[in-house]
């Protein structure tokens, strides 16, 4: 079934908020595991304003990857005046609520709120937001950003948990390339695999911390992927190689 | 994990209350404007800090952001750095032209900067996120940059048996920039900076006697650009005229009655343009509270 994208007014949110609540007392008391679209919601004139220039969208699709997702909701969304709706949280409930069952529940912290619920009184908590930073991480990214992508569309990644956290993940071409060089090997098509497991020497988190370093004294926002990888030390150039 | 400053970053201080290095405005129409007239004290500190590098080798790099969204903007290197000005002999905003200050989908009710000064892979300085000053119009940030007193006198520490005295220097780079000579030995410099009564005190009386000297002999930019600020606050007078009708001899500057006038209306302007007045008595009540709190000690 194809809708016409909209974003939710006030009163929209509020019913959508409540439409999470319960979703997540149902799954908590076991009544249900699998969810469907709100359609009643996404379809009710007095929850929802028109978007302009927007583009229609399958409620009934369900996606390989967050990658996938990303790509197609970029799509539709292409020609929307960004400047209004980029951190409108109208635009990304409707999105959340009309491909509902993509998102929730999660496979991990599967029933938390704000990954499938932005609230206007908690910015600093955006980045959980599913429908919202996927499709952030691909607009700012495009191509780049699969290895950020690879992983089920309700899958909270690591790498979700530290963009969410902190920008430093997401702030920089010459970082998410890096990271794609260390840590992300690309298969057929939209789809990869991690190549490194949690607690090894040179993992993911010990980049951050790295980058974290680097950040304090070197300008990483302005370097390229290689001119990164270079301060990094044997351990992470390792995997570099061992990743060709 | 221990982070470890190697490179001995310098802090930019942007739309601070104070002396700030790099001011940014933002409007409705999602522009922005950059004032980096002020970079003595980041010059300074770079020369003692990092002494090799020099200072066209810098870059300055400013980032609008929001979230994980960011916009950049190099506004030239610490030699040359671009920047918006305010001519305030004319009253107006002089826009730096060929500079991309459109925010994007970043709305300029909710940006951020933050100020990077590069060298290479090396951050120099840089500054803490921080908002714009928002204004509905350019011409509003008139109301609110003030003119820098940097500009029109400097301050140097020398060594001399008066507490104060000023006259215009005699040495380059800044050769006849009206300057306030302070006594070394004192430390009056960093009492200046410190209490805003001292500063009130000496800013008023050498700006007075500045301007008499200038209207003698306006013989360079630095002098000129003294009394055309000067001659802002005359609604009567202009500078040039009385130098060419009403000085015969370099005593009339003492004793005619238009020149006093013209002097009188610049050092009030000048005592209230930069708030003396109320600086010297929140300084004095600081003190007075201060002194109250020690009793007050005792007393408990």
């Amino acid at each position: 079934m194809k809708i016409k994208i909209r974003k939710f007014n006030q009163k929209g949110n509020e019913i959508f908020s409540n439409f999470v609540k319960n979703s997540k007392k149902e799954f908590t008391s076991k009544k249900k595991s699998k969810f469907k679209v709100p359609i009643n919601i996404i379809n009710d004139k007095s929850l929802t304003e028109p978007v302009n220039l927007a583009g229609e969208i399958d409620i009934n699709k369900s996606f390989e990857n967050a990658f996938e997702y990303a790509v197609y909701i970029n799509d539709k969304i292409k020609n929307i005046d960004l400047k209004k709706y980029r951190w409108d949280d109208g635009l990304f409930n409707w999105i959340s609520a009309a491909l509902f069952p993509n998102f929730f529940p999660g496979i991990r912290s599967g029933i938390d709120e704000k990954r499938v619920f932005l609230s206007d009184i908690s910015k600093s908590k955006w980045r959980r937001h599913f429908a919202r930073t996927l499709w952030e991480i691909y607009h700012v990214y495009k191509e780049a950003s699969l290895c950020l992508l690879f992983k089920e569309t309700n899958n909270f990644s690591d790498e979700l948990e530290t963009i969410s956290k902190s920008p430093i993940m997401f702030s920089c071409k010459g970082i998410v390339e890096a990271y794609s060089d260390m840590y992300f090997k690309k298969d057929k098509g939209n789809s990869g695999k991690q190549t490194y497991k949690r607690g090894e020497v040179a993992d993911f988190r010990n980049f951050i911390d790295e980058l974290y370093q680097l950040e304090l004294n070197l300008d990483i926002f302005r370097m390229s992927k290689d001119q990164i990888i270079s301060k990094l030390n044997k351990a992470f150039n390792d995997r570099v190689e061992k990743n060709k | 994990m221990t982070l470890l400053n190697f490179t001995k970053r310098i802090e930019i201080f942007c739309n601070t209350e104070g002396n700030s290095d790099i001011s940014i405005y933002a409007n409705s129409k999602n522009e922005y404007f950059v004032f980096q007239e002020n970079l003595s004290r980041i010059k300074d500190e770079i020369s003692k800090k990092f002494p090799d590098i020099n200072f066209s080798q810098i870059k300055i790099f400013l980032e609008a952001y929001r979230d994980a969204f960011r916009k950049e903007t190099q506004w030239g290197t610490l030699d040359n750095p671009i920047t918006d000005k305010i001519d305030f002999f004319n009253k107006k905003v002089v826009i730096e032209k060929d500079i991309n200050r459109n925010l994007g989908e970043i709305d300029s009710s909710n940006v951020r900067f933050r100020a990077i000064m590069s060298f290479n892979e090396s951050i120099i300085a840089a500054s803490e996120g921080f908002r714009p000053l928002p204004i509905s119009n350019k011409e509003e940030i008139l109301k609110v940059q003030k003119f820098k007193d940097s500009q029109l006198m400097g301050v140097l520490e020398i060594d001399m048996e008066e507490l104060f005295s000023c006259n215009f220097h005699t040495e380059p780079p800044h050769e006849g920039k009206p300057v306030i000579y302070v006594n070394k030995k004192l430390g009056i410099k960093s009492d200046i900076s410190s209490d805003s009564r001292i500063k009130s005190l000496i800013f008023s009386s050498a700006f007075k006697e500045l301007i008499r000297k200038s209207i003698v002999d306006p013989d360079n930019e630095y002098k000129k650009r003294l009394l055309d600020y000067a001659q802002t606050f005359s609604e009567t007078h202009k500078w040039e005229d009385l130098k060419a009708d009403k000085v015969e001899v370099p005593t009339d500057v003492f004793e005619n009655q238009e020149i006093n006038e013209f002097i009188d209306d610049a050092a009030s302007g000048y005592i209230s343009a930069f708030n003396l007045l109320k600086k010297y008595q929140d300084q004095k009540n600081e003190i007075t509270d201060d002194l109250d709190a020690e009793e007050n000690e005792y007393e408990n």
